[in-house]
């Protein structure tokens, strides 16, 4: 049954389908209650209203919530903090029914625990985060492809996957983990929300990977850390993009340079080292990746070596 | 402008926005609750106590259509009271108790699917909520998680979840009955 159609069914059990509309006057009863509000103390001085803050992309920063909403917010998704109570959460993980698996990274904090989050989703990691203007020492793994079946129509054979370099994410940094079916439920929630027009709910992956796609010998590298200052030009003042680093239990924005890649064999540890004047703190080693053997697969992002590194 | 004329100032725009509240927003409030309860008492009981909170902290009640899944919230919150066993008479809900049926009738005469609402009883209460808040009341996914408490993103997921489990528990039914069908063929010679 199609997500309307059982909308719809769901629909008819309304027990009250036909409200009085708002336009019809108010009935003495309910003047009546109005009067009795009315006539209620009210707390002074009054708070100045709180408008909800907008993140770049319009995603709603959920501030604009009190009291008992705030307190009652917690649902399907786990958030794991990185140290004490007061510590905003780094990452939550929140699983689907149908067995995928969504991380998202709000800050740098505990890139261990995103190390165990993607193993418990079946994907062997290193993950590195690193202070502004640092990068690994490379090449410190063997460079290799995943295979990853895409969700764009005419792909019915997985295709090699290399990575991806990352800038700025809106919002969290955001990785869902499934298999093929796994994310087209995943991909399908989404479209239902973008079809209501929910963009806020509307959480599209950065990138997503599929453990069976990768062999017991290969590992994800990633590897991330703050946007330095000139990297890019700063947004004009007052424009909603500027750079800014949010956190918050529910929502974040991480400004962040880093990149994704498949390693095989034995990955050494992250040596970290000043990334070279003018160059992105995320590079390829000397000469570049070499993957001329292989086809680029997408999945909504340029990927492959940039041209000159 | 003394304070005095600063405050009169003030109670008569917040009498102002809150007299517009109140008239945008009171059926639909009062349905939501109705729908909820089969008792008319808590039914208003849940609308005067939503209509309170609004009015005592009208600066947190967000502009334009956002305040319905607001005051939706309050009167949900209420109710979950009064099924915790915490029942009182509202002071103010009086008179709208007796004028209830008039405000939201219970529409009747319809063909009840029974099924669906067998397989609805038998779903998880967070998974139903979220259904009839998205059916019942066209709510979005961020605006029922305001109703909720919860996070946009875990709102939409719940409602994914609790479709799936809905058709889950339709065609769970219909194959019991199947397979209760075909065992009377059965055991008939």
């Amino acid at each position: 049954m199609r997500s309307n159609d059982l909308k719809a069914r769901v629909a008819a059990s309304n027990p009250v389908d036909r409200e009085r509309p708002a336009s019809q006057p108010l009935s003495a009863a309910e003047e009546e209650l109005l009067d009795a509000l009315l006539a209620e103390p009210l707390p002074a001085p009054p708070a100045a209203t709180r408008q909800p803050s907008r993140l770049r992309g319009g995603r709603p920063m959920r501030l604009a919530l009190g009291g008992a909403a705030a307190l009652a917010a917690a649902g399907a998704v786990l958030f794991v903090s990185a140290g004490g109570d007061n510590t905003p959460a780094a990452f939550a993980v929140e699983r689907e029914d149908g067995g995928g698996v969504r991380i998202q990274i709000y800050n740098l904090g505990d890139p261990e625990g995103v190390e165990q989050a993607l193993e418990e989703a079946g994907v062997r990691s290193q993950v590195t985060f690193l202070p502004a203007g640092m990068t690994c020492r490379e090449p410190h793994y063997q460079p290799s492809m995943a295979l990853l079946r895409t969700l764009e129509p005419n792909q019915s054979q997985p295709q090699p996957w290399a990575g991806f370099d990352y800038e700025s994410i809106d919002g969290p940094l955001t990785i869902a983990v499934g298999d093929y079916q796994q994310r087209q439920e995943m991909d399908e929630e989404i479209r239902d929300a973008v079809r209501q027009g929910d963009y806020a709910a509307a959480d599209w992956p950065s990138f997503v990977i599929d453990p069976s796609g990768l062999r017991p010998d290969q590992t994800l590298v990633m590897s991330s850390s703050p946007t330095p200052a000139g990297y890019r030009q700063p947004a004009p003042s007052g424009a909603s993009s500027g750079r800014v680093e949010i956190h918050s239990t529910e929502s974040a924005q991480i400004d962040t340079v880093g990149q994704v890649r498949v390693a095989e064999g034995e990955v050494g540890p992250c040596e970290p080292v000043a990334a070279a004047a003018g160059q992105a703190p995320v590079r390829a080693p000397e000469g570049g990746w070499d993957f001329s053997a292989h086809e680029y697969a997408g999945w909504g992002f340029g990927l492959g070596p940039k041209s000159g590194e | 402008m003394t304070s005095d004329n600063r405050n009169a100032l003030d109670r008569r725009l917040a009498e102002e926005r809150f007299r517009k509240l109140y008239a945008a927003h009171l059926r639909e409030v009062l349905a939501y609750a109705v729908r909820r309860t089969a008792d008319a008492e808590d039914a208003a009981d849940a609308v005067a106590e939503a209509f309170l909170v609004a009015w005592r902290r009208l600066p947190d009640v967000p502009p334009g259509d956002e305040a319905r899944p607001w005051l939706y919230g309050v009167a949900r919150r209420t109710l979950a009271n009064q099924r915790r066993g915490e029942q009182r008479r509202h002071r103010l809900a009086d008179r709208l108790r007796d004028d209830l049926a008039a405000v939201a009738a219970r529409s009747s005469g319809e063909e009840r699917d029974e099924r669906l609402e067998s397989a609805l009883d038998r779903l998880d209460p967070d998974d139903r909520e979220i259904l009839r808040l998205s059916a019942w009341e066209e709510l979005t996914p961020s605006q029922a998680a305001r109703v909720l408490g919860i996070s946009a993103i875990a709102a939409r997921s719940r409602l994914h979840r609790a479709r799936r489990r809905l058709r889950r528990a339709l065609a769970e039914r219909h194959s019991d009955l199947a397979k209760k069908t075909s065992l009377q063929l059965k055991e008939e010679p």
